[in-house]
């Protein structure tokens, strides 16, 4: 399972000749520059190697000059690419046509437009395999067929006839890693393979994808941003920063031992739970936000006038509370209902069942007025640092917005507001006349929570704020999430999929799965001693990172040895071998097992 | 070499000509060489010349003299038609889109509807009932182009209405009216400004079909597309009489693409700097 840990010296690697070998390579944009420079490496066969790197670290850019599949106006200026002794950079076009696909096989990341959405799967996987000259149908078929098993596809036969939008993400990823490893390549090149994807089914993905290789003995060639994946699956590791080689060796030695500042600051960067903050709570003066049962249902009317319109129900009664100045934390995958769950808060949903309540007053009762005074005091942040800013209006005119509806401040005062909230979030003046465009991802949030903290809210619902961003600015805005906090004392409702963000900043973690709630506890609670299946599944799944004492660094999985035991009579309303029972129809509640932690169950059929 | 190109393409020669077309319309306005609607019969199917520019037609009428009068007519016109459409289909596009529900569906009916009629026939209904005049000849083509522009901003504003800063904005307490004027319009521009001015290009054609037809603007007013059609008659001996007024609206229609063109690039700040 582990790769790293099966295989911890690579002896092979000084006798073997590398199957890959760059040395000196540069790619290059005219306007831009360098994205790669003087970068070498050499991979060995059936090796799994990884590359580490942020955005604009050229990483991928590495790949594409692999496969000759540089965006149009990039060109490789210098080195070579080495591929089983011949020069790909200077090869002619038909002859990289034979490379790809049967030579280095690629996997790009976004599972949902890597494959033809108007093409049988069947037709796709056997459009690669005919252009490698084999093209009867029943040779082909059992290679398919043991191919889609060993990437666990439960049905083969009836996957082939079926198109790519009746597969979820990582039935898709895992479609198009049999359809590549079917044309047998030396090498498997997976461009950020499972960014896209759950914790839970990137785990799966991976997995596969490095079962597989090995097996098959293909080499393989892993890039991702995300250090803890590419730690657990990877033997070699490169770190790359701004196009340059950083650094380079054993995954276990470059985790263990960094040498680099920058290799350093990258897994500082990572959280964790020695980084939380402690801070005084003030004593309960009754709870900010409050959630009865809440239910959300979306309807979507049929074309037909007559015909019932198909319901989704996206929460399942809800109950919450969030202290004044509480980090609360809602982690789900998705389509638990988190999203919505913050936006019915928030009055963005027009139709709920339950109640609602923030500082005492009902939120769908609400007067017009009285709604706008109380939206005053709830904000959000929300993922997508580049769909939640209007691209036609500067960041002073963003910024200031809000305050429209606040009374007695003048037009005159705006800039001085909008001044003083950039300057919270460490923005200078000078940004309020720019472009959102001319901002980078990280100071965009910055405008965002800006744009909230200028209404003097208290409490700010943040729909996955550092989901979107790089590693080291994830870590600088989860500090100022955190000095914000400290200063102005507000309650944060932060939604969020990413385990590690949670463990550092929550004080209280709810769980949703399927639109209910299966466990919410103090977060030491549910870190520890998570009781539901579900919960753990979801905590097997992200790699967690840990600093020993002597300043190196561990990866590691969860593992937990006791099988969960619900409480007396009561059965877990959700299994882990798919047998969910949603809620089981209603009886599920949540049972407080410890001191202010629930964990959801249903009523044992073997007790009663 | 990139910084170059860069440049070279920040310059249009958009402007340059649509303003070189409403200096001559403007001139049109208070002078002419020659009476555009005097008759001299004994210079007819006179070829162009120094004395007259772009000869004369049938009836001896001073060909540069008419193109001059009728440059400011035929740009009001198509020009006012164009603005009205983009005006109310923007509006009722950016409502449908926004707010979906049965108010897009009875709105997309209506302009379903009006796109089914060809925009000549609808035009000659509206006509039929209001008379021949150029208000009414405004009025019809403006109708007939607001299903275009409706269809356009419905669907920019669809997609639009997704993004989170929508979204951000109701979650400040904007008024839904606020969101739209503010954030979702000023977003739909670029697609606008590209169809309008394509939109105007078939407007100056469309006037002239209404004007041949006799239902648009009186036949004493020159305009290019009436001039257009008179010509076609006399073509065999007088192709001059063809040539330049055809040659006329090539310009300014090739003038307000590439206006239109620049005029997206100035106004998205993507582009500025």
């Amino acid at each position: 399972m582990n790769r790293a840990a099966m295989q911890k010296t690579n002896l092979r690697h000084q006798s073997d000749k590398p199957l890959l070998q760059i040395a000196d390579l540069g790619v290059s944009f005219p306007g831009v520059g360098e994205v790669v420079r003087d970068l070498g490496l050499a991979l060995y066969p059936g090796e799994a190697f990884g590359i580490v790197g942020e955005s604009g670290s050229g990483k991928s850019m590495l790949a594409r000059a692999v496969m000759q599949l540089l965006p149009k106006p990039g060109k490789i200026t210098s080195g070579r690419i080495l591929f089983k002794g011949t020069d790909l950079a200077n090869l002619k076009p038909g002859d990289m046509r034979r490379v790809r696909g049967s030579g280095i096989g690629m996997v790009f990341q976004e599972p949902m437009t890597s494959l033809n959405p108007s093409m049988t799967i069947g037709a796709q996987i056997t459009e690669g395999l005919r252009t490698q000259g084999e093209c009867s149908r029943q040779a082909l078929a059992p290679r398919i067929h043991a191919m889609l098993e060993r990437v666990r596809i439960a049905d083969p036969e009836g996957c082939l006839k079926k198109y790519p939008h009746e597969f979820s993400g990582g039935m898709r990823q895992r479609i198009l890693l049999a359809s590549v490893l079917l044309m047998q390549p030396d090498l498997l090149i997976a461009d950020e393979p499972t960014t896209a994807l759950d914790a839970v089914i990137q785990k799966e993905v991976l997995e596969i994808m490095s079962e597989v290789t090995r097996d098959l003995g293909v080499a393989l060639m892993l890039i991702s941003h995300d250090l803890g994946a590419v730690g657990a699956y990877t033997e070699r590791l490169m770190v790359m920063r701004k196009g340059e080689l950083v650094e380079e060796g054993a995954t276990s030695d470059i985790l263990l031992r960094p040498q680099h500042p920058y290799t350093v600051a990258l897994i500082e960067a990572l959280p964790s739970r020695e980084k939380s903050w402690r801070r005084d709570i003030p004593a309960a003066s009754g709870p900010l936000v409050e959630v009865e049962n809440l239910r959300v249902v979306f309807e979507r009317k049929s074309f037909l006038p007559w015909a019932k319109p198909t319901c989704t129900e996206a929460l399942k009664g809800v109950s919450l509370t969030v202290g004044r100045s509480e980090t609360v934390a809602v982690v789900g995958e998705s389509g638990s209902g988190k999203t919505t769950l913050g936006r019915a808060i928030l009055r963005l949903i027009d139709h709920v069942e339950g109640d609602i309540r923030v500082a005492g007053e009902d939120v769908y009762a609400l007067s017009a007025e009285r709604l706008l005074a109380l939206r005053r005091q709830m904000q959000i942040v929300f993922q997508d640092p580049y769909s939640s800013l209007d691209p036609r209006r500067r960041i002073g005119e963003i910024v200031s917005e809000g305050l429209r509806h606040v009374p007695d401040v003048t037009r005159a005062e705006y800039r001085d507001r909008a001044r003083q909230a950039l300057a919270e979030v460490d923005l200078s003046a000078e940004y309020l006349g720019r472009f959102p465009h001319q901002l980078s991802g990280g100071q965009r949030q910055r405008v965002c929570i800006a744009r909230a903290l200028i209404m003097k809210p208290k409490l700010i619902v943040a729909d996955e704020p550092v989901s979107a961003l790089d590693i080291t600015v994830q870590a600088k805005i989860l500090e100022l999430m955190k000095r914000l906090q400290v200063d102005h004392g507000f309650a944060y409702l932060f939604i969020s999929h990413d385990l590690g963000v949670v463990e550092q900043i929550a004080d209280r973690v709810i769980v949703m799965q399927a639109g209910r709630i299966v466990e919410h506890g103090a977060r030491d609670m549910i870190f520890d001693q998570p009781r539901h299946p579900y919960t753990r599944l979801l905590l097997k799944a992200v790699p967690d990172l840990h600093r020993s004492a002597d300043a190196s660094y561990r990866i590691g999985t969860r593992a937990y040895s006791q099988p969960t035991a619900a409480p007396d009579g009561m059965v877990f309303d959700w299994a882990e071998d798919g047998n969910d029972s949603g809620g089981a129809g209603g009886a599920a509640r949540l049972i407080e097992v410890a001191d202010g932690h629930f964990v959801s169950c249903r009523p044992g059929l073997a007790a009663s | 070499m990139s910084q170059t190109t860069i440049r070279l393409s920040h310059f249009s020669p958009g402007p340059i000509l649509v303003g070189s077309v409403l200096l001559l319309a403007l001139i049109g306005l208070v002078w002419t060489p020659f009476d555009p609607n005097a008759l001299d019969f004994a210079h007819r199917y006179a070829p162009p010349s120094l004395q007259s520019l772009f000869g004369t037609d049938h009836l001896g009428r001073d060909l540069f003299s008419r193109i001059l009068i009728g440059a400011s007519v035929s740009i009001a016109v198509s020009g006012v038609a164009v603005c009205c459409a983009l005006a109310a289909g923007t509006v009722l596009g950016a409502v449908a889109g926004f707010y979906m529900g049965w108010l897009d569906r009875g709105l997309m009916l209506l302009m379903d509807a009006i796109l089914a009629m060809p925009g000549i026939l609808l035009a000659l209904g509206i006509m039929a009932v209001t008379g021949p005049s150029v208000a009414g000849m405004i009025g019809a083509m403006a109708i007939t182009f607001t299903p275009t522009v409706f269809r356009v901003v419905r669907s920019a504003v669809l997609s639009l209405r997704e993004k989170e800063f929508i979204e951000a904005s109701r979650a400040l307490g904007n008024r839904n009216g606020f969101t739209i004027l503010y954030h979702v319009v000023p977003n739909c521009v670029a697609p606008l400004t590209v169809l309008s001015t394509a939109l105007f290009g078939s407007a100056v054609l469309t006037e002239s079909a209404l004007s041949f037809l006799g239902l648009g603007v009186p036949p004493e007013i020159p305009t290019w597309g009436a001039m257009l059609s008179d010509g076609r008659n006399i073509f065999a001996q007088a192709p001059w009489a063809v040539i330049f007024p055809g040659l006329a609206i090539s310009y300014l229609l090739l003038g307000v693409n590439l206006f239109g063109d620049s005029l997206r690039d100035w106004l998205d700040p993507r582009a500025a700097e």
